[in-house]
């Protein structure tokens, strides 16, 4: 029997087996150390630090705005108009502590913690308490950037920011006595970093009468759905000149936001007799008023107004400030209040003279000017500068009907009619109306200042301003969509023409000058030719967005590799003069040589660059 | 019958090729699949389940409420929190330092399951460290130190 020897070629097959199997368990045995090594010795927590620190910078910049708003809400509720520097002081305060305790525990990491909230101002935090106004705004934001060197993590940015916006929907003023009570609905939101908007729980609510004091445990706030709070209390004074409303949310931020009233006189005037009588008694919304009290309501309230005097028939309402007769008959009206301000309701009575004198003058509205503009009576025109004192009188027959309209100076706009004595008019607000007279009496027409400062000069930004105009009042941008860094709009025939406009919309009118100076910063690139003939128009939305050309200019930009200067003179059309409040601004340029080549026009923005000076 | 012998001798040497393969392959899969899991549970993730629970501390506000508490309600509360999210044979050790200012550093809370030996006896010890700012403003810096029981 031959041994078993097989074929050599079995053998190999087998010692080809334990190689392989050799090699695979040294194999295994070298991931499994690797493993051991990477996950025993080389742990390196930068994730868990960055979470760490980053939520936490969420924690103090929260507690730090809680700090800074209550701090602004105590001077906010006692001066008119309270300066935030102590709030920004208890802001950087608080994060500057934090900063120093990150240091000092992750010392031995490399970290590095800075802050950019703007890169304009070269500030670190951002904060912004804008409590002004029916809508309030309590606002800190920065960029939050963080270096874990020591792990070799450089250069992380993350946008912090905590938005909380209170927004009073509406208010209304009714009468107990005498007391005042007023009801709010309001609305109050946060949001945090991009998240959503959400609604807070609150915590508190303060609320400031000037003018009252407010009984404190008559405070009642009830929460209607949909987002909606109600907020009741009683004043001590019938005639509150603001309201000021204050909402703590539970995580301790302060917001705030205002209404202003229209405070109103009831007076009641025998007109057959020298001086006001105050005689008989009014019944306003259900209420009883004696003459020469004085009561308020807030802007858009409807008050239903009855005056009766035993012994007497009474001629006539007469209603004159910032109210609006919607119906009158006799001594009852219904009137609505337009907006805060000093009104008066008369009723006048008695018997009549023959003849009627009314005063008819001008004034600002803050008291500081009188007797400017054109004063129109019935055709006949009366310039008050050149009156004595800046009065006209006319001699009109009892129960007779004139019409009056005003003119303000250049650089005034008409703000509304002041009436007294026997005077009948409706639309207060309106330049021309009609007075029906009904005894002695003097009409104003108020007017203000049309030019709001922060307005003069309008820059031209690619950028839109951060944080919603924080810090940006002095300087209003204007937007020009869509580059970024550099307007590089390429202008050529068959392409729409790069436009833009202002983020913002005017705070009021603005009267503009003779002349509007468009300065552009601008260079041209363009084959062959020497430049490119721009046209640069300018204009405004109104409130209804409907757009109205003020004017327009050409220039040619030289091809150049440097940015030059070019100042566009605009003349305005006097039909144009005014940019009505709510408008919003817009620039369109439009390239108008015959060249057909292509060509890009480079506008360079900045501070002191690109800009529209309005007068 | 003697040229079947060759091939009789193929399959021989087939079987005992596939077994050595089959044994190697059943070893590599043992030793990834063990090792992971040793580590996983014990090593390795003790660094980041100290981590985790000191984020799920802050987070879910226990540490707000525990030092807005007397000291003695708020270490009960930390203790039975941690109870609760560790697994049973996790030594923990928590200290809590008020930073808010830079020139002192007070301990306001410290707790544990365990005697300080412990830790200093165990081979596999993890710590973590977090910053924390409460509601009044106040910085405190939280310490966990976890240690698996019986690991030498």
């Amino acid at each position: 029997m031959r041994p078993i020897r097989g074929d050599k070629k079995g053998q190999f097959i087998i010692i080809g087996a334990i190689i392989i199997a050799v090699f695979m368990f040294a194999l295994t045995l070298t991931i499994s150390q690797m493993n051991v090594q990477r996950q025993t010795f080389s742990f390196e927590p930068v994730d868990e630090i960055v979470i760490t620190v980053s939520s936490d910078f969420e924690r103090c910049l929260q507690s730090a705005f809680s700090k800074a708003s209550q701090g602004y809400l105590q001077s906010y509720l006692v001066e008119e108009q309270p300066e935030d520097s102590g709030a920004r002081e208890l802001l950087d305060g608080e994060v500057r502590r934090w900063l120093n305790a990150v240091s000092s525990a992750y010392s031995g990491y490399g970290i590095n913690v800075t802050f950019t909230a703007d890169r304009e101002s070269g500030s670190c935090l951002g904060l912004s308490l804008e409590w002004s106004e029916d809508r309030g705004t309590s606002y800190v934001y920065t960029t939050f950037g963080l270096d874990v060197t020591g792990y070799g993590l450089e250069g992380l940015a993350l946008t912090k920011s905590i938005r909380v916006d209170l927004n009073i929907l509406e208010a209304k003023m009714s009468f107990a006595g005498d007391r005042g009570k007023v009801t709010m609905k309001f609305t109050i939101s946060e949001k945090v970093n991009e998240g959503r908007p959400t609604k807070p729980s609150i915590k508190g609510i303060s609320v400031v009468a000037e003018g009252g004091g407010v009984d404190e445990s008559s405070i009642k706030l009830d929460y209607l759905g949909q987002g909606v709070y109600l907020v009741e209390f009683e004043t001590t004074s019938l005639a509150v000149r603001e309201v000021r409303l204050a909402v703590t949310t539970d995580k301790g931020a302060v917001v705030a936001a205002k209404k202003g009233l229209c405070v109103m006189e009831l007076k009641s005037d025998d007109l057959s007799t020298p001086g006001e009588d105050n005689e008989g008694t009014f019944t306003v919304n259900g209420t009883t008023f004696s003459p020469g009290s004085a009561i308020s309501a807030f802007p858009d309230q409807i008050l239903h107004v009855t005056f009766s005097l035993d012994g007497e028939l009474p001629c006539d309402l007469s209603v004159s400030g910032p109210l609006d007769v919607i119906e009158q008959s006799g001594t009852s009206a219904t009137i609505r209040v337009l907006h805060r301000g000093d009104g008066r309701i008369a009723a006048l009575y008695g018997v009549q003279t023959s003849r009627c004198f009314v005063n008819v003058s001008s004034r600002e509205l803050n008291g500081e000017s009188f007797g400017k503009g054109v004063i129109v009576v019935d055709g006949a025109e009366y310039s008050l500068s050149r009156t004595e004192n800046g009065i006209v009188t006319l001699e009109v027959p009892p129960n007779s009907t004139i019409s009056v309209s005003y003119s303000p100076e250049r650089g005034y706009v008409f703000r509304y009619w002041e009436a007294s004595g026997g005077l009948v008019f409706s639309g207060p607000s309106s330049q021309n109306i009609t007075v029906t007279v009904v005894g002695n009496g003097s009409l104003i027409a108020i007017y203000e200042p049309s030019r709001n400062s922060s307005w003069q000069t309008v820059y031209l930004s690619p950028l839109r301003p951060q944080g919603q105009g924080q810090g940006h009042q002095h300087n209003f941008t204007l937007t020009l969509n869509p580059e970024e860094g550099e307007i590089k709009p390429p202008i050529s025939y068959g392409q729409p023409s790069p436009c833009g406009n202002s983020d913002e919309r005017t705070p009021s009118d603005l009267m503009l000058g003779d002349v509007i100076k468009i300065s552009l910063y601008a260079r041209a690139t363009s084959k062959g030719s020497g430049g490119l003939d721009l046209k640069v128009s300018f204009g405004y939305y109104d409130y209804e967005s409907t757009f109205h050309l003020i004017g327009s200019d050409t220039k040619r930009i030289e091809k150049s590799s440097e940015y030059r200067e070019y100042v566009f003179e605009l003349t305005v059309d006097p039909s144009m003069k005014v940019i009505p409040k709510g408008s919003k601004l817009v620039l369109i340029l439009e390239r108008a040589d015959q060249d057909p080549g292509g060509g890009t026009i480079q506008i360079q923005c900045g501070s002191n660059k690109s800009r529209i000076v309005l007068w | 019958m003697r040229p079947s012998r060759k091939g009789q001798m193929r399959i021989l040497e087939a079987v005992i090729a596939t077994t050595i393969l089959l044994v190697a392959f059943t070893a590599f899969y043992f030793m990834l699949y063990s090792s992971e899991k040793f580590f996983k549970q014990e090593a390795v993730d003790l660094n980041r389940l100290s981590y985790n629970a000191l984020m799920y501390l802050v987070e879910s506000g226990v540490v707000e409420r525990a030092l807005s508490s007397s000291a003695q309600a708020g270490e009960a509360m930390l203790v039975k929190t941690l109870q609760s999210i560790l697994p049973s044979n996790v030594f923990f050790d928590l200290t809590i330092v008020n930073v808010t200012e830079a020139s002192s550093r007070n301990t306001v809370m410290s707790v544990s399951n365990a005697v300080s030996a412990v830790f200093e006896r165990s081979g596999e010890v993890a710590s973590a460290k977090a910053i924390y700012t409460s509601s009044r403003g106040s910085v405190y810096e939280l310490i966990l130190k976890l240690a698996v029981a019986g690991a030498a």
